[in-house]
């Protein structure tokens, strides 16, 4: 089961699809569990965004079964420490092999390629596959192409490749 | 704490990362003392962080298995610098390819794996990767993204997304994505097609070094088969060519000491060999030495071959140290005529066509004799390359090929003719064995004649006649498939000798024509003047003929009377009659249906067309012994003819 937490305030619709979406992308059930508000203490004034790694710690989150995946929605940018190649786009966070992932909408007005509710869904279809262990996929039409890669905005929907299918089938099967 | 173990010089502390080859991060635990298979083994015990499995590293084995400490920081930079880089060695062969990504993930370096990883991300950005390397690029970037994370002490998303950010780098990041060196397909198709001509033995060495890292059990097959023997070998790099296909490089055509062309510098992996150097090819010995004494060069082990390789450099340059090997002790016993012009062109590798065709010459000496295998990897050779250190003064001695042997020699001492004919008459038919079908075609008309004048009789022979017809007429016992082959070669002069030759005592149409006519009446619906010839077709089946033979008087008022009352006689209705006694004397069991127990199931089974009904008339006016023995037995058997007859009949005699 993914469950649901909207950080900030989405409408109902775009909830409805991102549910839908993860669904059909993974196969396993969806709900939205509730709704709460980022947490202050992940907030980093400096780079003006919420920590993408204190948010997950932070958030409160609902009681969960053992194989449930927790997933944070926000509107909020978020940052990530820095790694050697430098500061880049981030528009999601997951703890890989984990229970909580959080996927924010920040940035995607800009690319203009995909409408808000679309690009949420796919960003959060990424989250959740790093949650059942996939990584990044270079297939464009996969869920797991990187948000920055050039393929992303060409296609809305939310599917995965074969492998990346098979071997999340395969992480859930063994969860 | 330490553990006592070491890897790669440096200590080991329990509490440590360390990296298992293709297995991840691992986190130290101790050493224990095992008792295994009755020896006692001092383990490293690790577990790994990823799913928490143990894994229990023996201590002798530590270093040979690829355990490493996790990398440095400074590592971790240069992975990133090396990320960023442009792309320059794309291997467009799969199998070599695979080999290559198969050997560093075991080996489980860094840089090894982002080499993987970079070259698949390259790949993949031209066609979507095979199943067996897309795992292999997962594999690798799983690795990477562990490592980096311990490395660096950061969540592996962060890893992974720098490790993006550095393949596909982000729009406003000011970076551009490696750029893959643009693949000149042309110059590649010519260093291919190139290879596949000269048939360079550089190549050839560096797949035999390669042959033993177990991946391809197919292939081992075939580089074990060239190290057996150059012989084999030619064979077997023929197979590899095939399987290949267009982008893999002719690997091993080495029959003989060939001028190969110079080398075109290959587009990816120029660094194995100096472009235009000629690789090993001069390495071999003479082409006046048995075949079987060349691979003593070719099988020495990869790095000697490989510094062979690499020794001449540039351009047409000949090897400089590597000597032509002096032949082999077989030989020096023999005084020969003519070792001298072997010696000088053969190591010198080159220099004109006939110098390999001089050792096969008959000489009129007849101690001398012809090599048969030589002439056959001659002939198989391109026209080599001139080579410039030969001698010019030797061209003239050489002399002329072995086809035609010289004349003056034979018609000037007959003692030598006859010594040359026997040295020359096994020659004959190895290089000409394919194309003498003389022989067998000589025979073959004469078979055919006994096999035409034999077919008419039985009908069902035919068959197996047709394929009789396609077996070869050699007498000797030939397995199938090696019948058909050679009946496929013999074919053309089978067709035409005995046309010319055998026309007149053949009688093939005279004989097949009835056989037509038997079968015609079939489809043509012509009764009347078929009458005489239905008890000929029955006559001429033994079983229907035999059993009615004594009812050679009734058969006109039995069988054929009520069909032919009812409908003009056609073909069908004789082969109706004629198929119970087929059946019935061949002993077929009849249907279920018509058992008849009992006079009822007679009944319905009474059609018009039924002649077991009158039969028994008959029997009673003729009181013959064995008209009445079979009276009883006819019916019996008649049944499921009956039964097969009504199936094809209308049931308007029911109703009736």
């Amino acid at each position: 089961m993914i469950r649901v937490i909207a950080l900030s305030e989405f409408e109902q619709q775009t909830l409805d699809l991102v549910l839908k979406r993860l669904q059909n992308a993974y196969g396993v059930g969806t709900e939205l569990s509730r709704r709460a508000s980022m947490p202050s203490e992940a907030y980093e004034p400096a780079a003006d965004a919420y920590d993408a790694v204190k948010t997950l710690a932070e958030a409160e989150d609902v009681r969960t079964f053992g194989d449930d995946k927790i997933l944070f929605l926000t509107d909020r940018p978020l940052a990530l420490p820095v790694g050697p190649m430098g500061p880049g786009p981030v528009d999601g966070f997951a703890d890989y092999g984990g229970l909580k992932a959080v996927a924010t909408t920040a940035g995607l007005g800009e690319a203009k390629a995909l409408p808000l509710p679309d690009g949420l869904a796919k960003r959060a279809a990424r989250q959740v596959g790093h949650l059942f262990g996939l990584h990044h996929c270079y297939d464009a039409r996969c869920a797991m192409l990187p948000g920055w890669a050039e393929g992303f905005g060409q296609y809305p929907e939310v599917s995965l490749c074969p492998f990346c299918r098979e071997k999340s089938e395969r992480r859930i099967q063994q969860a | 704490m330490l553990t006592g173990i070491s890897i790669a010089g440096a200590p080991v502390s329990v509490g440590e990362r360390v990296v298992y080859p293709n297995g991840g991060i691992c986190r130290v635990q101790g050493v224990e003392q095992k008792l295994i298979a009755g020896r006692e083994w001092r383990m490293l015990m690790l577990q790994r962080e990823e799913d928490l499995a143990t894994v229990m590293v023996p201590q002798e084995k530590v270093d040979t298995i690829g355990l490493r400490k996790v990398a440095s920081g400074d590592a971790i930079q240069a992975l990133f610098e090396f990320f960023t880089t442009s792309n320059t060695d794309p291997e467009l062969d799969w199998k070599i390819r695979h080999r290559e990504n198969f050997q560093k993930m075991a080996a489980g370096g860094l840089l090894d794996t982002a080499q993987v990883l970079k070259g698949l991300h390259a790949l993949a950005q031209i066609r979507p990767l095979p199943q067996k390397e897309r795992e292999m690029y997962d594999s690798a970037r799983h690795q990477l993204v562990g490592e980096i994370s311990a490395a660096l002490s950061v969540p592996a998303a962060v890893a992974e997304n720098n490790i993006d950010y550095a393949l596909t780098p982000p729009p406003g990041s000011g970076r551009t994505a490696p750029k893959d060196q643009p693949l000149d397909l042309k110059a590649l198709r010519r260093s291919f097609a190139g290879k596949r001509a000269s048939g360079l033995a550089s190549d050839l060495g560096l797949e035999e070094e390669e042959s033993d890292d177990g991946l391809m059990d197919g292939f081992e097959d075939e580089e074990e088969g060239r190290e057996e023997g150059l012989q084999d070998g030619e064979s077997a790099a023929g197979n590899e060519d095939e399987e290949e296909g267009e982008a893999a490089p002719a690997k091993k055509p080495v029959k003989a000491p060939k001028p190969s062309a110079p080398k075109k510098p290959r587009a990816a992996g120029a660094a194995k060999t100096a472009p235009g150097a000629k690789p090993a090819v001069v390495a071999f010995p003479p082409a006046s030495q048995p075949l079987s004494a060349r691979p003593v060069k070719l099988n020495t082990p990869g790095p000697e071959r490989k510094a062979a390789v690499e020794e001449p450099s540039g351009p047409g340059a000949r090897p400089v140290g590597l000597e032509p090997p002096p032949p082999p002790a077989t030989r020096e016993p023999k005084p020969r005529a003519e070792p001298v012009p072997m010696e000088v062109s053969a190591p010198a590798g080159t220099r004109e066509e006939p110098t390999r065709t001089t050792p096969s010459v008959p000489s009129p000496k007849p101690g001398i004799e012809a090599r048969p295998h030589q002439p056959a990897a001659a002939a198989a050779k391109p026209a080599p390359a001139p080579r410039p250190l030969a001698p010019p003064e030797r061209l003239p001695e050489r002399p002329v090929p072995t086809e035609a042997p010289p004349e003056h020699l034979a018609t000037a001492n007959p003692a030598a003719a006859a010594a040359r004919a026997k040295a020359t008459a096994p020659q004959k038919p190895a290089k000409s064995a394919p194309a003498q079908p003389a022989p067998p075609p000589k025979r073959e008309p004469g078979r055919r004649d006994v096999r035409r004048t034999a077919s008419p009789v039985p009908r069902a022979a035919q068959p197996s006649k047709a394929s009789s017809a396609k077996r070869p007429s050699s007498p000797t016992p030939l397995a199938p498939a090696r019948a058909t082959r050679a009946a496929k070669a013999l074919k053309p002069a089978t067709t035409t000798a005995p046309a010319k030759g055998a026309r007149t005592p053949t009688k093939p149409k005279p004989t097949r024509k009835p056989t037509k006519t038997l079968t015609k009446p079939k489809a043509s619906p012509k009764p009347a003047a078929k009458k005489p010839k239905a008890p000929l077709k029955l006559k001429a089946s033994p079983k229907p003929a035999a059993a009615k033979k004594p009812k050679a008087p009734l058969k006109p008022k039995t069988p054929m009377k009520p069909a032919a009352a009812k409908k003009p006689k056609t073909p069908m209705k004789l082969a109706a009659a004629a198929r119970p006694a087929r059946s019935a004397s061949k002993g077929m069991k009849p249907s279920s249906k018509p058992v008849r127990p009992s006079g009822k199931a007679a009944k319905p089974v009474g059609r018009p067309t039924k002649a077991p009904r009158p039969k028994p008339k008959a029997k009673a006016k003729i009181p013959s012994k064995p008209a009445a023995r079979r009276a009883p037995a006819k019916p019996s058997k008649r049944t499921p003819a009956k039964s097969t007859a009504s199936k094809s009949m209308p049931r308007k005699g029911k109703k009736k």
